[in-house]
């Protein structure tokens, strides 16, 4: 009887629909190595399926209780979704509740909309979360960088409303709403307090545009409040990308509206070595995680076992971390690391001359 | 002895790492060295310091130059009348930093000054001071910023409580000028390449008219290389492979981050001279100031770095026409870095505002 009770409790928590504002992971209480956990897979095109199925291969290996659904973009526009994924590939992210999207080439054309987009707008992800670590052993200019980057990703500068008002003047229309950053505030407290970093910068152009960044700022101000211990400032973003050169150190976790959002975590990416070494993660509405691969599908060398899985790996990592898998994402992550701290297992991207299924294999051995 | 005394000056130049090059062909014609007026605003903040320095400099080099000084807070309203009345008489003004307050109610008055007198074009000039150890070698960047309109319109609104509204304006006459501007800065300073910054895979329509235009200017200009490229992919290679820019035209805001991010990973804003210029007026301050000019502490230890608006006031000098003053404090202000024993904080050192001007006027010739 207590097994069915705590079953019950089980179905309860997992299939509730929390409160649409809720935005904080969805805790599972009961997730041990018995309970698998469905999780949406999107290998993506060109070196995506060879890079999925290192990550399948790696966590097999460490007994990652998961269990993937695969779902593959098609090549017909669905008329539900007016783009190439199905409804059923959302409604399977939007019932497990997480997923890992491998890198996807848009196809050109007209009548459809781009993928991204259509992930972004079907699931409400509103904050892209890209934590930005120094990987020991792989050496660039900058060895101390260790921050997140937070960013707002439904509205801001990115809202698609332009117009031409006369021939040669055009209008684009940058839209800050109170909603959308209490919500994105909120999750960068919430994320800087449960992995235990210590300050959140919020990053405007407030002394310009100050009414769309003043309002930015005093939400997260508001927010900053009920999170005291976490110290909260605000810096400009010229100052920001200036700091950020010269001593990448100074930031923890910022969190930042949509473009600047976009040109500085990219900024971040290229201190670390570039979009093939770091991971993504997409923040939905209800708790709903989409981990990704922010570089590109790559389809000069898709098929020839020399992709680089470490972007896909360090994401499904963050993907771990959001279920709260965080024994499992520490021994993932510690084998990555180190496997490309010794250096002999290296890609070609790194400057070595591993295939793909040798990179993993060496990471699966250091697990 | 005799030898080793001859031999210093000659050992002091080869450290200088520039023989003291006269040009020969510089002729000047009568009644240029009348002394010109420059109206001078020294700001808020370190602004006073660095202008005070340049000041000093333009003293000892007796400079045909004499400054207008105005008074000017970022707190006010306006510009003064006066202060605009004797800008547009000179004609050149030498500004050092304007805090805009953060919050609502005051428009910025460097965004104010920037559009009365039309200064279109912001340049910002970071390359790699010899001397001067950065984490970026080969850096020899020029970036070229639409100054007057795009996302620092200023059109912003309250739709309903709670959300808000910012216009950002593309016009095809700014668009145009500016790449005008950047074509034209390249083929006089023999610069190779133009690259154009943009977000167009997003904001197809806005800044797809900026890049049209760009795109029409560079047909003009065929012996100049042209490309695009979109501003977060930018500022990844900015900060790996800065090599491959040469000469940058961005709208407003990119320019700025761009501009920003270029002089960070060439030493600085303590070091990089700028300038804004229009059709009939030019300004010249820091480069590419990142919010420094509010930070008391510099003030209160005197701490600033005056070399950014040295070199630009180096810039001023040229444009003026007086190309050999300006060839001495450039060269001057050189020496001092490379040798590097007067430095500020920001650039690892220790020295004050004073000691590097003093170092300064010591290496005038």
């Amino acid at each position: 009887m207590a097994t069915q009770l705590l079953r019950r409790v089980t179905q309860i928590l997992s299939h509730g629909n929390p409160k649409p504002s809720s935005h904080i992971s969805v805790a599972r209480p009961f997730s041990s190595a018995t309970e698998t956990i469905r999780a949406t897979l999107f290998p993506g095109d060109g070196i995506g399926p060879e890079i999925a199925e290192s990550v399948k291969q790696v966590f097999k290996t460490a007994d990652v209780p998961i269990e993937w659904e695969e779902h593959y973009v098609g090549d017909q526009v669905d008329p539900r979704t007016q783009s190439f994924l199905t409804w059923e590939s959302l409604e399977s992210v939007r019932r497990n509740r997480v997923g890992l999207k491998g890198p996807m080439a848009t196809p050109i054309g007209k009548g459809h909309r781009s993928l991204n987009l259509t992930l972004r707008k079907e699931l409400n992800l509103y904050a892209n979360v890209r934590p930005c670590y120094s990987l020991p052993g792989y050496k660039t200019r900058y060895d101390d960088v260790n921050l997140i980057t937070i960013r707002e990703n439904t509205e801001g500068e990115y809202s698609g409303l332009e117009h031409q008002v006369v021939r040669g003047v055009v209008e684009s229309l940058k839209i800050i709403t109170r909603q959308a950053s209490l919500r994105v505030a909120e999750y960068a407290f919430h994320y800087a307090k449960t992995h235990g970093r210590e300050r959140v910068s919020a990053i405007h152009k407030a002394n310009i545009m100050q009414k769309t960044d003043g309002l930015f700022l005093k939400c997260c101000r508001e927010v900053a409040e009920k999170y005291p211990e976490i110290t909260y400032e605000e810096v400009v973003i010229d100052n920001c990308c200036m700091m950020l050169v010269k001593n990448p150190a100074l930031f923890d976790v910022l969190v930042m509206p949509n473009l600047y959002g976009d040109i500085i975590s990219d900024l971040c990416a290229g201190l670390i070595g570039g979009l093939g070494l770091t991971p993504s993660c997409n923040i939905g509405e209800g708790g709903i995680a989409l981990a990704e691969a922010v570089h590109g599908s790559a389809p000069d060398i898709a098929g020839k076992n020399m992709a680089n899985p470490t972007a896909l790996l360090l994401s499904s990592v963050s993907m771990l971390r959001h279920l709260n898998l965080h024994d499992k994402a520490d021994r993932i992550q510690d084998a990555i690391l180190n496997t490309i701290a010794e250096g002999k297992y290296r890609t070609a991207d790194l400057g070595g001359t591993s295939t793909t299924t040798d990179f993993t294999k060496a990471i699966c051995d250091h697990l | 002895m005799a030898t080793s005394r001859r031999s210093l000056p000659l050992l002091r130049t080869l450290i200088a790492g520039k023989t003291q090059t006269r040009t020969v062909t510089y002729m000047p014609r009568p009644g240029d060295g009348a002394p010109r007026p420059v109206t001078l605003i020294p700001g808020d903040g370190i602004g006073p310091l660095v202008t005070n320095a340049v000041e000093q400099v333009m003293e000892a080099m007796h400079a045909p130059v004499y400054f207008e000084k105005y008074d000017v807070h970022g707190d006010m309203n306006r510009v003064p009348p006066e202060v605009m009345d004797s800008i547009r008489k000179n004609k050149v003004c030498l500004k050092g930093g304007l805090k805009t307050p953060m919050g609502g109610g005051v428009n910025s008055l460097n965004m104010q000054l920037r559009k009365e007198l039309d200064l279109y074009a912001s340049l910002v000039n970071c390359c790699n001071l010899p001397g001067l150890r950065t984490r970026h070698e080969n850096v020899d960047i020029v970036v070229i910023r639409e100054n007057t309109e795009g996302e620092y319109s200023g059109l912003e609104h309250e739709v309903v409580p709670g959300v808000v509204e910012s216009l950002k304006v593309i016009t095809k006459f700014c668009s145009e000028r500016i790449a005008k501007y950047a074509f034209e800065y390249a083929y006089l300073n023999n610069r190779k390449k133009v690259t154009a910054v943009h977000k167009a895979n997003i904001m197809k329509l806005a800044d797809g008219l900026f890049l049209e235009s760009c795109r029409e200017v560079a047909t003009k200009y065929p012996s100049i290389k042209y490309n695009e490229i979109i501003v977060d992919n930018c500022c990844m290679q900015l900060v790996s492979k800065p090599e491959q820019f040469d000469v940058m035209v961005t709208p407003n805001l990119y320019g700025n981050l761009v501009a920003n991010t270029a002089a960070g990973i060439a030493g600085g804003t303590g070091v990089m001279p700028g300038g804004n210029v229009g059709a009939e007026y030019a300004v010249f301050e820091q480069g590419a100031s990142a919010g420094n000019v509010g930070k008391e502490k510099m003030v209160e230890q005197k701490t600033a770095n005056p070399v950014a608006l040295l070199l630009s006031s180096a810039m001023m000098l040229r444009h003026l026409q007086f190309p050999s003053f300006a060839d001495r404090l450039e060269n001057a202000v050189k020496r001092v870095i490379l040798e590097g024993q007067y430095r500020t904080k920001d650039l690892g050192g220790g020295s004050t505002t004073q000691e590097v001007v003093d170092a300064v006027i010591a290496k005038l010739d």
